[in-house]
């Protein structure tokens, strides 16, 4: 996957720019990966995305740099006719679902069916449990636990999700003080072994991450770096760049196939523009 | 005496009773004497009991040992035992058996307990008296306070009770009764007080008598209303009664003098709005906590106004206060250590003094700025961008020198004791702190020079008490930060250049916010109008459109939406319970929505928020919940936390009349219809940013969502959604749609200097940090030289897309319609609304006819249709640019220097290329004309279209909308005339070119020397001028 020896030299001045766009049930946890992976931060009750939001975030995989555009998209059903618009072009996405809402996985697997039928051909899809926190202690979360012991997103929606069957009762007679002293493990709805099988039938990567603890967030955009074909990213990015040069104008005309307007979308085509920038990995 | 302190205390807690309140906290310390003769008593603390939901919240039982009825110590101790579980609520009754222990005290003297007892025996004692008294003999008269005390005194184990007090008492009253067969009136009425004593302390609280019961004694009455005459009782002791407040409030005799000058304004005042003032002054609680009690972090509780005691010799507010206030929130932590029971005075001498000391100092509120000519859409004629910048710039000088024209103290006397307080030798205290500004005083002849009536013995003036005073008023917090930023402000008043100008106009707004005798000027207008709701709400709306007061901001956006009483029924009917769908989705959003504001963030806030949310569902069978609606639900909650049916009845208006059509289940169109209008309004206002941003991809879809999908409630704190919805609400529908250009227009020069990636990370988080109140001007602004056809939605936008579908649509896609008269009651053909497609589809945006009438003199008419056409008929004043001379025509236009450039032609693919090439040539506020010389013709075939009101179709709700209806004014008749050559000259380098257009004769009888100086901003300069002869006079009437 890695790249010859005679490009790489270039390679490492110019970022590749990979479009990635996150996809998933409302509240499973898309914009805290993002914000864990770009900021290594979290952020309690973040507030749920309307439409799109982007972040770009710079990556170094041996010796290239990777520059994601991160598309996170909002979550609700009914922003689903605006995915397109989103998922369009991308070179990687992101489908994320709960650990411990066994809903949250359907709707990842219809985002997935979705996405192999309808974006890029070669669209490099993970599949993401997210929230591993809740059902067990992090492993790896020793030192930000510290930080983190107050309220935890999570905590409003365990109250907010009395229709769940499956979910425990523990959560119903804390009292507001009891709630947020310590944190509640909520029963894992999604096995470890399920979701990998799914991955595995489908053709997807596969992860486990916790956004708050930060287990597991960065391997899965490493993973999707070395899996992405950078050669042909760059060398296509590098064409429509220089085309862009010459002509004045974009080539690349998203928008507009996607009927939303007469714009153009050049995503890639200043992608010279930022070479200049340093690298923050 | 004690039967007046008894009356008032009774009739609290019968108001207190009506609200739901146990005081649960009635002791001798929380009666507070605000007068003596007559008494007059407030009580103090009552909400304890109910912000802590019943105690359920804290770890102490709240109240006076000595004063705890038995049940409540009852309750207290199986809490204890069985856990915090356990959750019971008192009876109102037990705020009767303190009362009763108060007034045998207050009677006897003596204290009702023991000295010596210890609370463990103390309520064992309580306990007893519950068990062995509770129920009464069925041999004695039943309910009989006295006889079951006549019991308890025979009974052993009761040691613990004064026997000096009750007992005693007791005693008193057999020997009254011995007599009282024989003597009257006055031993009567104290034997039955006793009676009364008594019934209140039945240990059973189903037997003591409820507090209405009890007022219904007969000798209540009479005694008030002529206090001074059957003194029964010497007041042998009032315990704690004189307890801190009000003698440590005296000790200090500087103190007694200001509060014996105490401003007649601030007497019509209650006492949130007094507490709020004293913030704004610069009080802060928990400095004031901190200071009194020593310890370094407070507790929320200890924050709320009830918790203090703010004390005011003259009665401002009904006894007790308005228990809304009482939030029923509560995050309490470490319950133990919230409650200790002291009390510290808030000093207001602070507030006062800055109330007081401005006397020459009066806001000129110049509403006139914003109504000229009545609504704003009137106003697009203002000028070019740049003149209305100046105006309002010179506005703001206006606003902020000391004139007297039109300022806005409400009630004289006010403005006698601010005379008298002229003199108060304690206000140079305060000056001097500024640094010298005397050498920068101004270049600038706008500036009146500053008053001469001003208090101030120092400095130039005016401006220097004002800053001083606003510098005194954060005293308390921080004087040297803030006191940098104001005097950074006002060096820039006086110094004026373009950058720090600007920098004062983002501090402008804040500085009105904190300024406590503004605040007290405003507020009290605003309390005056809304009394006068729904009658007042023009001028409400007038008066909002300067500023809104935070402290009347939720009443006064309720007004401005036109929310009445009836309105709010509703909310206590409709279903906000019921399971649903959307149920799973709201409740995963909630917990994230503004969650750093302290009642949206509280669990009762989520419940709230739920039950609001789902009330509006079920109103709005049609609409549906789409993610972000809970942030436009929020400001609303948030302004009506303790009114839930308020908060539901604005939103539900707000809804109605500002996005109607957005949460419907598919709004796809609806979106996009906002970002084809938003990209039109970019395009006009600013063309090269938009063509760069087109370039590069970064369309309004990908940004502009959260903005128009929540208007600006996601992704910026509350504070900052109520200020710009505090425009909002008093402008257009189209506001959003500016403020978002007003955004894109701060970060222009980032954006133009970067790419689709560069924009990305632009818009990733720093929208928050924008400049607000900057874009808010600016968008307010743009609106005001927008005309108005632009910022229409489409029709797919509002509804009405059916009905117009069938009937219009044919219409306008047939050609040479112009004899198919519009059907009555619809779109006349010159305005019929452009579909969305066709707004997608065109570059430029197009202009109606109306609209253009009104542009008159600043707008160059660019006639694009043959020699031929043009004769047969154009526009008056319009030139014709032939086909050949189009691709050099942009660059000699500018020598006409017009701001406004309406392109019309027959054939649309011309008019529109060449209004793209104007556009591409950077010309601003391009657009063509809706329907060509057609639709004019056809205007004019229209009988009586003067004036005619635009139907703005949505526009016609029911409720009337005093700031969206714009009348039309057609252009002058269609002009036959032959055109005459005009020449335009245009130097590049140092050769001349000249290029020769066709104009109409019209235009020749003005020769091109007077048209370049005619033309361009002369109306907006007029204003101008205008408003300087204004600020002229304005400056002379103040020397």
């Amino acid at each position: 996957m890695s790249a010859s020896p005679e490009t790489s030299a270039t390679l490492t001045a110019k970022p590749i720019q990979v479009k990635l766009v996150l996809l998933g049930e409302a509240a499973v946890g898309k914009s805290s990966l993002v914000l864990r992976f770009s900021s290594n931060e979290f952020q309690d009750n973040k507030e749920p995305t309307i439409g799109a939001a982007f972040v770009t975030q710079k990556c170094r995989l041996e010796d290239k740099v990777i520059k994601f555009e991160i598309w996170d998209t909002a979550g609700q059903e009914r922003f689903y006719s605006l995915a397109p618009m989103y998922y369009r072009n991308a070179h990687a996405a992101v489908v994320v679902f709960d650990v411990t809402r066994a809903s949250s996985l359907e709707r990842a697997k219809s985002w997935v069916k979705e996405l192999q039928r309808q974006a890029n051909l070669n669209v490099v899809i993970a599949l993401v449990g997210n929230k591993l926190d809740l059902v067990r202690p992090s492993s790896t979360g020793v030192e930000t636990a510290g930080e983190e012991e107050v309220t935890s997103p999570e905590q409003g929606e365990t109250e907010a999700e009395d229709m769940n069957p499956d979910k425990s009762p523990s959560s119903e007679s804390g009292s507001e003080g009891a709630e947020s002293a310590n944190v509640e493990y909520r029963p894992r709805q999604v096995t470890t072994e399920e979701g990998e099988a799914y991955a595995a039938e489908a053709g997807l990567l596969y992860f486990e991450t916790s956004a708050k603890t930060g287990e597991g967030v960065q391997q899965v955009f490493i993973e999707i770096a070395k899996k992405l074909p950078t050669d042909q990213i760059l060398s296509k990015s590098q064409r429509t760049a220089s085309a862009g040069l010459n002509s004045g104008s974009v080539n690349v005309n998203l928008v507009n196939e996607s009927g939303f307007g007469r714009s153009g979308q050049g995503n890639t085509a200043d992608g010279t523009a930022n070479a200049g920038n340093g690298c923050a990995c | 005496m004690v039967i007046a302190l008894a009356q008032q205390v009774l009739e609290a807690l019968v108001y207190l009773g009506e609200h739901n309140v146990v005081v649960h906290n009635l002791q001798p310390g929380e009666i507070r004497i605000v007068q003596t003769d007559p008494l007059r008593v407030r009580l103090s603390n009552y909400g304890l009991y109910a912000v802590t939901h019943d105690e359920y919240f804290v770890d102490f039982p709240i109240g006076h040992p000595h004063y705890l009825s038995p049940e409540a110590v009852l309750v207290w101790a199986e809490r204890q035992f069985e856990g915090p579980a356990v959750h019971v609520s008192c009876l109102p009754t037990v705020d009767v058996w303190s009362l009763g222990v108060i007034l045998c005290e207050m009677l006897t003297g003596v204290p009702f307990w023991n000295k010596d007892t210890a609370l463990p025996e103390l309520f064992a004692t309580l306990e007893r008296l519950y068990q062995d008294f509770g129920t009464g003999d069925p041999s004695g008269p039943p309910c009989n306070g006295v006889n079951r005390w006549k019991q308890i005194r025979k009974s052993p184990g009761y040691s613990s009770l004064n026997h000096q007090c009750v007992f005693a008492l007791l005693d008193r009253y057999d020997s009254l009764n011995t007599v009282y067969n024989t003597k009257v009136t006055v031993d009567g009425q104290e034997a039955a007080l006793i009676e009364l004593v008594f019934d209140c302390l039945l240990p059973m609280e189903s037997e003591r008598p409820s507090v209405n019961n009890l007022l219904q004694r007969g000798f209540f009455n009479p005694i008030v209303s002529n206090p001074n005459g059957n003194r029964a009782w010497e007041l042998n002791y009032i315990p704690n009664l004189r307890s801190q407040g009000i003698s440590s409030q005296h000790s200090s005799t500087k103190q007694m003098e200001l509060a014996a000058v105490i401003p007649a304004s601030l007497t019509k005042v209650n006492l949130d709005t007094l507490y709020h003032l004293w913030t704004v002054a610069g009080g802060r609680p928990g400095l004031v906590c901190a200071e009194h009690f020593g310890r370094p972090r407070v507790a929320p509780i200890e924050q709320l106004p009830g918790a203090l005691g703010v004390l005011i010799p003259e009665p401002c507010s009904p006894v007790p206060t308005d228990p809304s206030t009482i939030n029923t929130f509560t995050t309490a932590v470490d319950t133990s250590f919230l409650y200790h029971g002291k009390t510290a005075i808030l000093s207001r001498s602070d507030m006062i003094r800055f109330i007081n000391s401005r006397s020459t100092i009066r806001y000129n509120v110049n509403v006139d700025h914003f109504d000229d000519g009545e609504t704003v859409n009137v106003d697009f004629l203002v000028g070019t961008e740049e003149t209305a910048e100046e105006l309002l710039d010179s506005a703001l000088i206006i606003q902020f020198t000391a004139t007297k024209q039109r300022d806005i103290l409400l009630q004289g006397e006010a403005t006698q004791y601010l005379e008298t307080f002229k003199a108060d030798p304690s206000l140079p205290d305060r000056l001097g702190i500024f640094p010298e500004k005397g050498a920068a005083v101004p270049p600038l002849s706008l500036l009146p020079p500053p008053s001469p009536s001003s208090p101030s013995p120092k400095g130039p003036g005016g401006m220097n008490t004002r800053v001083t005073s606003v510098l005194g008023s954060a005293g308390l917090s921080c004087p040297d930060a803030l006191g940098q930023t104001v005097t950074q402000s006002f060096h820039t008043l006086y110094g004026l250049t373009d950058a720090q100008r600007k920098e004062y106009q983002l501090t402008r707004l804040a500085l009105r916010e904190r300024d406590p005798q503004y605040q007290l000027f405003r507020i009290a207008l605003f309390q005056t109008l809304l009394a006068q709701y729904p009658a007042s709400r023009a001028e409400i709306i007038r008066q909002a459109r300067f500023d809104i007061p935070p402290r009347v901001r939720g009443p006064v956006w309720a007004a401005i939406l036109g929310v009445l009483e009836s309105d709010e029924w509703l909310y206590q009917h409709i279903d906000k319970e019921s399971p649903n769908p959307t149920d799973k989705q709201i409740s995963v959003d909630i917990p994230r929505c503004h969650q750093y504001h302290s009642l949206l963030g509280s669990s009762t806030g989520h419940a709230k928020l739920r039950r609001l949310l789902k009330g509006w569902l079920t109103a709005n069978p049609h609409l549906v919940y789409w993610q972000g609606f809970d942030s436009v639900s929020a400001p609303f909650l948030a302004l009506h936390f303790n009114n839930e049916a308020k908060a539901f009845a604005c939103l539900v208006k707000f809804v109605q009349k500002y996005v109607p059509s957005l949460f419907v289940p598919d709004n796809t169109m609806v979106l996009h219809g906002y970002f084809a209008v938003f990209q039109h309004l970019l395009v006009f206002h600013d063309p090269d940013l938009a063509l760069h941003l087109t370039h590069s991809g970064f369309t309004p879809e990908l940004y502009a969502m959260p903005w128009f999908l929540t208007l600006f409630t996601h992704g910026f704190t509350l504070d900052k959604v109520f200020l710009i919805w505090d425009k909002l609400l008093v402008s257009t529908k189209s506001f959003p749609l500016f403020f978002g250009l007003a955004i894109l227009r701060q970060v222009r020069s980032q954006l133009l200097s970067t790419g689709f990636n560069g924009h990305i990370v632009m818009f990733e988080d720093k929208l928050p940090t924008i400049d607000l109140e900057q874009c808010i001007q600016t968008a307010y602004r743009l609106c005001q030289i927008t005309p108005p056809s632009l910022m229409r939605l489409p029709p797919e936008c509002d509804g009405s897309v059916d009905t117009l579908s069938n009937s219009q649509i044919p219409k306008t896609a047939s050609s040479g319609s112009s004899e198919a008269k519009p059907i009555s009651g619809t779109e006349p053909r010159w305005s019929t609304p452009i579909r969305l497609d066709q707004r997608q589809r065109e570059i430029v945006p197009r202009i109606f006819l109306g609209d253009l009438g009104r542009l008159g003199s600043h707008v160059t008419i660019l006639d694009v249709r043959t020699e031929e056409e043009f004769c047969r008929g154009h526009l008056r004043h319009s030139i014709r640019i032939p086909k050949e001379v189009m691709a050099d025509a942009p660059s000699y236009l500018r020598s006409l220097s017009r701001p406004y450039h309406v392109v019309v032609g027959e054939t649309p693919p011309l008019a529109d290329n060449f209004a793209e090439r104007l556009v591409q040539a950077s010309f601003r506020h391009v657009c063509t004309l809706h329907g060509g010389v057609e639709a004019a013709q056809a205007a004019w075939a229209e009988p009586d279209l003067t004036s005619r009101p635009t139907s703005v179709t949505t526009e016609n709700s029911t409720d009337e909308e005093p700031f969206d209806m714009v009348t039309d004014v057609i252009p002058d008749g269609l002009c036959e005339c032959k055109s005459t050559r005009l020449v335009l000259t245009s130097s590049k380098g140092r050769s001349e070119h000249k290029l020769t257009l066709y104009q109409c004769q019209h235009n020749s009888n003005s020769d091109q020397q007077s048209l370049r100086s005619s033309g361009g901003s002369s109306g907006a300069l007029a204003s101008l001028s205008g408003y300087l002869r204004q600020v002229n006079s304005n400056s002379s009437l103040a020397q």
